[in-house]
């Protein structure tokens, strides 16, 4: 389980961009973080991730604190960035190097995950559009297994096929031990993958409670409603 | 601490900088084999123009082979290159992704900054050594191609040898007779190595405080340091040895001995000192590498 | 698949499959896509695929061999088409009924237009 506890959060010289915020995060779920731009996802992800080093509160992941960067959380967890850079290797190569450190990891849902994207099982990653890119890291990101997989807009810089083929991907390669935080301002991107919904606007959570599966709701206006009404 | 962790992290840090170990490679085998060609080349002008000259310059080929102005040029790139090694410790957090990557890598704080040293420091004085003695075969080539087998001598055998003095044995006994010499030369010796390492240090922990181009800055604060350190050894081991009798000071003490021993002392506590800076140095760059963020107030 | 507000979305999706067996896409005594799949087919949540397969377990339209995946059962499209014609006669025709009186139709002109639609 993932345990957000009273966190407190700002950059320096600037007004907390996260204030006292506790949330819980179970396995099996796979939790949509909604928010305009610039509300603070993507830091709560990187708080999440260890990345980011709480003013107040703490993060725990299975009862460890994730800034402490154990290596034994961390094999456990595993971020989709907004923005990445390749390496200057092949994906054969870099797969190799990282394989030691993730004891989950699958060949076979990489394989198939670039198969969803349409994408050759081995190229150079230097060589890659920015959209090519994603495929691929999000292709790496579900191989990995990890049980706490955080993806910071990963529709973003993807076309709408794309958008199809990475919902298709998620369904393949995730599993139900998976904890799975995806953080959007695009709703209708994820809507109908997610079942629990985390929406934050100006350091309030406005709603974080599971959908449910009897009653369908339509998350986009509801999103739109909510941060409107403020 | 598990060593196969230090040797996954080893590879995964071998392959995603691959391209830049490469190039530090070749950077630095060119520019000690550049110096070292451009020292010959410059040599052999003098020396056949000295010869169309005749005996109007003394310039023979026993000069010719003594190549003083390339080691001293060699002397600056073996100071300066596992400086800038050193100042490249952290490199793969100089930018955001590669911050994102590092830091979430399932290795622990201590067995990744383990390995960083290793090659900051281990690899970079590794690597200029074997580029100086690539400079040195290339210019031992050059004399062979040039003059056949002509002895000349290794530059890098001379340039180490600078933590011996270069007075001749047998008057060095002689002197030692007289004057605590040997203790003066190991305490200069110790001196010596302690400032590089202290100068390697410092240049880790500049880095980890700036993880982009901080190596210029590093240098423009130690020389800073250097400067008022040496103003203040002169001042005080000056008045140490002023004689002052009432209100006037009658000259500088000639006790040859005592300022040996004063100087040998002040050289081991300097070196002391500098070892224990190196040390600072490298605790701190530990505990700023362990609260290592994706953004901090020096690295956006 | 575009879904609709109207209806929950594992219904949806159990509706989408029993299309398919009615089709006879899907046929009687054959393995159907795994859950993980028809998610991925779907682009949905993995768990409400599952609800959706659940649903039609107890509707007895498909059944689970332990290990090897879900089956259409025999009978199933006969079933399909007896729960889809009482949803007809029960829901669908009285809302009918309903704008017939509200419109003012009579059961004649329906009777008419049927036969030209046929």
């Amino acid at each position: 389980m993932l345990e957000i506890k009273n966190l407190t959060f700002a950059y320096r010289g600037t007004k907390d961009v996260i204030s006292d915020l506790s949330l819980e995060f179970k396995e099996g779920g796979v939790y949509g973080l909604l928010g305009k731009n610039g509300t603070g996802k993507s830091t709560l992800l990187y708080l999440i991730m260890g990345l980011l080093k709480p003013r107040m509160g703490e993060v725990m992941m299975d009862g460890k604190n994730t800034f402490e960067r154990h290596p034994d959380t961390l094999s456990q967890m595993f971020i989709v960035p907004e923005e990445y850079e390749m390496p200057n290797t092949t994906l054969d190569k870099y797969v190799e190097a990282l394989r030691p450190f993730y004891p989950n990891f699958d060949e076979q849902v990489l394989n198939d995950c670039l198969e969803v994207f349409e994408m050759p099982t081995n190229m150079n990653l230097k060589d890659l559009s920015m959209g090519q890119k994603k495929k691929v890291y999000i292709s790496l990101a579900l191989s990995i297994r990890s049980k706490v997989l955080l993806m910071d807009e990963p529709t973003n810089g993807l076309d709408i096929p794309a958008k199809s083929q990475f919902r298709k991907a998620l369904a393949r390669g995730m599993n139900d031990e998976q904890i799975i935080i995806i953080s959007t301002h695009q709703v209708r991107d994820v809507e109908m993958i997610i079942d629990h919904v985390t929406m934050i606007n100006d350091n309030q959570v406005l709603m974080n409670e599971a959908l449910d599966p009897e009653t369908p709701v339509n998350l986009e206006e509801l999103f739109l409603k909510k941060i409107g009404a403020l | 601490m598990n060593t196969s962790n230090i040797k996954n992290f080893a590879k995964y840090d071998l392959t995603i900088n691959k391209v830049f170990y490469r190039n530090m490679i070749i950077m630095s085998l060119c520019i000690a084999v550049g110096i070292s060609a451009l020292g010959f080349m410059g040599r052999y002008m003098l020396y056949s123009s000295a010869t169309a000259m005749g005996p109007v310059m003394p310039y023979d080929y026993a000069h010719f082979r003594n190549p003083q102005v390339t080691m001293v040029f060699l002397s600056i790139f073996i100071g300066m290159l596992p400086c800038i090694f050193a100042g490249c410790t952290f490199h793969n957090l100089r930018k955001k992704q590669g911050r994102i990557m590092e830091l979430t890598l399932p290795t622990s704080n201590k067995e990744k900054y383990i390995w960083h040293i290793i090659v900051s420091v281990g690899f970079g004085f590794l690597l200029t050594l074997a580029s100086v003695l690539v400079a040195d075969l290339f210019n031992y080539l050059l004399h062979i191609c040039v003059f056949g087998n002509e002895y000349t001598y290794s530059m890098t055998a001379k340039m180490f040898d600078i933590l011996s003095i270069n007075i001749p044995e047998a008057e060095l006994a002689q002197q030692a007779t007289k004057f605590p010499i040997y203790s003066l030369l190991s305490s200069m010796r110790l001196l010596i190595i302690t400032s590089s390492i202290m100068g390697t240090c410092a240049y880790i922990y500049g880095n980890s405080v700036k993880y982009h181009y901080n190596i210029i800055i590093t240098y423009g604060i130690m020389l800073g340091a250097s400067i008022i350190l040496a103003i203040g050894i002169s001042v005080i081991f000056g008045a140490a040895h002023v004689n002052v009798e009432g209100d006037k000071i009658k000259g500088m003490s000639t006790d040859e001995i005592g300022m040996m021993n004063d100087l040998t002392i002040l050289f081991y506590c300097l070196a002391a000192a500098f070892a224990t800076i190196a040390g600072i140095c490298v605790w701190r760059s530990y505990k700023r590498y362990c609260n290592a963020q994706i953004t901090t107030a020096t690295n956006k | 698949m575009n879904f609709k507000e109207s209806k929950a979305i594992y219904l949806q999706i159990a509706d989408y499959l029993m299309e398919k067996i009615l089709q006879g896409t899907y046929k009687e005594s054959e393995r159907i896509p795994s859950v993980r799949e028809c998610a991925a087919d779907l682009e949905v949540n993995v768990n409400t695929c599952m609800r959706a397969y659940d649903w039609l377990c107890q509707q007895e339209v498909i059944f689970t061999k332990r290990g090897l995946g879900y089956f259409v059962s025999d009978g199933a499209k006969h079933a399909i088409l007896k729960e889809q014609r009482e949803e007809f006669m029960n829901e669908t025709l009285p809302e009918i009924a309903r704008k017939m009186q509200a419109l003012e139709i009579s059961p004649d002109e329906i009777m008419e237009k049927l036969k030209n639609l046929q």
